[in-house]
């Protein structure tokens, strides 16, 4: 039995298994993404003054990073696209199966795609282009989960849901079982399947004529197809609770944990295997870490003077070009080198029998996700510390716009967050904790892969971490840079 | 439930849409026929300072006297403090504000005016690459 569980917690535990409390959380980010749209398309096309580009670059980051870390995936629990597509799912039912074959890589290639499209076309500038953004988001998931069944656009597509995914496994809280032997004993496995029930009232003709009345979904069992006995940690978890609703004994619990533990963790997982055989998933840890340094360092100024170097040794002036080779090394070639040096290194110092060469490789790259999220929340957070204030001002400005009147006053921009210089401590303390985390995965992979030579094998990947947040600390001491304004901006 | 939701959702979510559209499209920040013109000191800045004139006139001609004129300096990036400065009233008409460019790149500056007839009138100035010091 888990030493803690938030659902039996008094207010919270209360909150929690109240069977709407996700629609009410959808509804709240519905009007969000509603405000983000109709600013973003109608309002005044400046980003500092536009809810679109403040609430999505500025607190809606600030708040997933904040949330994933200190509890858990409870953005995408709250996910309104989900809200809308079962509204939809209720005139037009899917009735494809996503090709499972296809793993992770779609969604690593979108979230790729959209690291690249945010700094190529400078989106954080653009509150059109977020407002088109997020349509195109509401809209994929539409197509995605009208065609495909269960949550095939979140598990296979969403470039959002994958970095929760990942960053999700540094959570402090996960989903798990209460009593196994509960699970032993269950026949039903509704968690899974979900609940169904013939409804006379749906067709009352049925209940004189003897027809079977249809089956109704009255509680659906895990959209994911994560087994709650055999599920390991919060990989593919999107928070939703539906199996917590859906167990008849009351057996299912929000408990705490280690955060980062289950990225050592190589037992199989329901409906995802072991992580040593998933180089999709590896390859989203190492996208996630390197994604993270690379979005940071594109907020400096000597991003210029590397596109400026690239462009003039490529003799061209086209931008996309020019980034579009800094992100292949920066996301592709740069980490999968990296990562094959180390994996080679470990091995040449650990002779004889073990994983190969690229299994070591899978398994090693989990170890770089809490140095990537540290990143992040350096990144992300100062955005979010030094700018949430940002919403009073923008928000009475929006309201001069629509209606030619102070009506929520003048906007008064004073309180818009700390200094940038202030928040230095935090961010030298997210890089520094995360590099931490990623040294002490380093060890236990070593020690449970490399159980002799643990020291040895883990060499070449602490020597990795240590050059890595060499990086990170070069950029997070850099000036921040106004983006987009040189090389065609 | 879940039908309730939709159902109430096929209501709510135009109602919301529609009123979205007719705020953005009745409202303005512009509600005068005042002109504004400006110049900006000097035409290519650098980072630091500056000096943006305003001039106000109304569809006569006329210098409009005593209004309180504000600029807003922002940056691309969302949730950057933005510069501001309140412009004095040098001679009829003319309003001279102070302005400090504080980093390089783009910078967008919202000059606003709001007159004593209870007016107000906006104009956005795009300032390209500023340069950096020295």
């Amino acid at each position: 039995m888990p030493p803690t569980d938030l659902l039996r917690w008094p207010l919270v535990g209360t909150l929690l298994r109240w069977r709407h409390v996700r629609t009410a959380a959808q509804l709240v980010l519905l009007v969000v993404a509603l405000a983000i749209v109709l600013h973003g398309l109608f309002g005044r096309q400046l980003a500092a003054t536009n809810l679109a580009t403040v609430l999505a670059w500025i607190h809606y980051r600030g708040l997933l990073i904040g949330a994933l870390l200190l509890a858990g995936n409870l953005f995408c629990a709250a996910c309104p696209m989900i809200l809308v597509r079962d509204a939809a799912r209720r005139v037009h039912a899917p009735s494809r199966r996503w090709p499972r074959r296809l793993g992770k890589w779609v969604a690593l290639a979108l979230f790729a795609a959209v690291l690249f499209a945010y700094e190529l076309f400078d989106i954080w500038a653009l509150p059109a282009a977020t407002a088109w953004i997020v349509v195109g988001y509401f809209a994929a998931a539409l197509l995605i989960d009208l065609t495909f069944t269960g949550a095939s656009f979140c598990k296979h597509v969403c470039p959002v849901g994958q970095f929760n995914f990942i960053a999700s496994t540094l959570s402090p809280l996960e989903v798990r079982v209460r009593d196994r032997d509960v699970c032993r004993s269950c026949t039903t496995v509704d968690c899974i399947k979900g609940r169904r029930e013939r409804r006379t009232a749906d067709k009352p003709e049925a209940a004189t004529s003897g027809e079977r009345a249809p089956l109704v979904v009255i509680q659906r069992g895990c959209e994911l197809a994560l087994f709650l006995p055999s599920k390991v940690g919060n990989l593919d978890c999107t928070f939703c609770l539906d199996c917590v609703h859906a167990c008849p004994h009351d057996n299912a619990a929000i408990g705490f944990r280690v955060p980062g533990d289950e990225l050592a963790d190589d037992r199989r997982r329901s409906a995802i295997g072991r992580l040593s055989r998933r180089p999709d998933l590896a390859a989203l840890a190492l996208l996630f870490t390197f994604a993270a340094l690379l979005n940071a360092f594109a907020m400096t100024a000597p991003v210029y003077t590397v596109e400026r170097a690239l462009a003039g040794w490529l003799g061209t002036e086209s931008e996309a070009l020019v980034l579009g080779l800094l992100f292949a090394a920066g996301l592709a070639v740069v980490p999968v080198a990296l990562g094959a040096a180390a994996a080679a290194a470990t091995r040449g110092l650990t002779p004889g029998s073990g994983p190969s060469v690229r299994s070591t490789a899978v398994r090693f790259a989990f170890a770089l996700v809490p140095f990537g999220a540290g990143v992040w929340l350096a990144h992300y957070g100062v955005h979010f510390l030094t700018g949430a204030g940002a919403i009073v001002p923008v928000s009475q400005s929006a309201a001069i716009e629509a209606t030619g009147r102070a009506l929520l006053g003048e906007p008064d921009w004073r309180g818009m967050g700390l200094r940038s210089g202030a928040v230095f401590p935090f961010q030298l303390g997210a890089v520094l904790v995360g590099a931490l985390g990623s040294s002490a995965l380093v060890h236990r992979i070593a020690g449970r892969d490399f159980p002799s030579r643990a020291g040895r094998a883990a060499a070449p990947w602490i020597l990795l971490v240590l050059a890595l947040t060499a990086i990170a600390l070069w950029i997070i001491g850099q000036p921040m840079e106004m983006r987009g304004t040189e090389l065609g901006g | 439930m879940t039908r309730r939701i939709a159902a109430r959702g096929r209501v709510v979510v135009p109602v919301l849409l529609a009123a979205g559209l007719a705020i953005a499209s009745c409202g303005g920040r512009t509600t005068s026929s005042t002109s504004l013109s400006w110049t900006l000191t000097p035409a290519s800045p650098a980072v630091g300072p500056a000096t943006v004139t305003v001039t106000l006139r109304d569809p006569a001609g006329s210098a409009v006297t005593g209004a309180k004129v504000r600029l807003e300096g922002h940056m691309p990036h969302p949730g950057m403090p933005p510069v501001i400065a309140d412009a004095a009233e040098r001679t009829p008409g003319v309003y001279v504000a102070p302005f400090t460019f504080t980093m390089a790149g783009d910078w967008v500056l919202l000059v606003s005016a709001a007159l004593s007839d209870g007016g107000r009138i906006e104009q956005r100035i795009d300032v390209a690459n500023v340069r950096p010091p020295g």
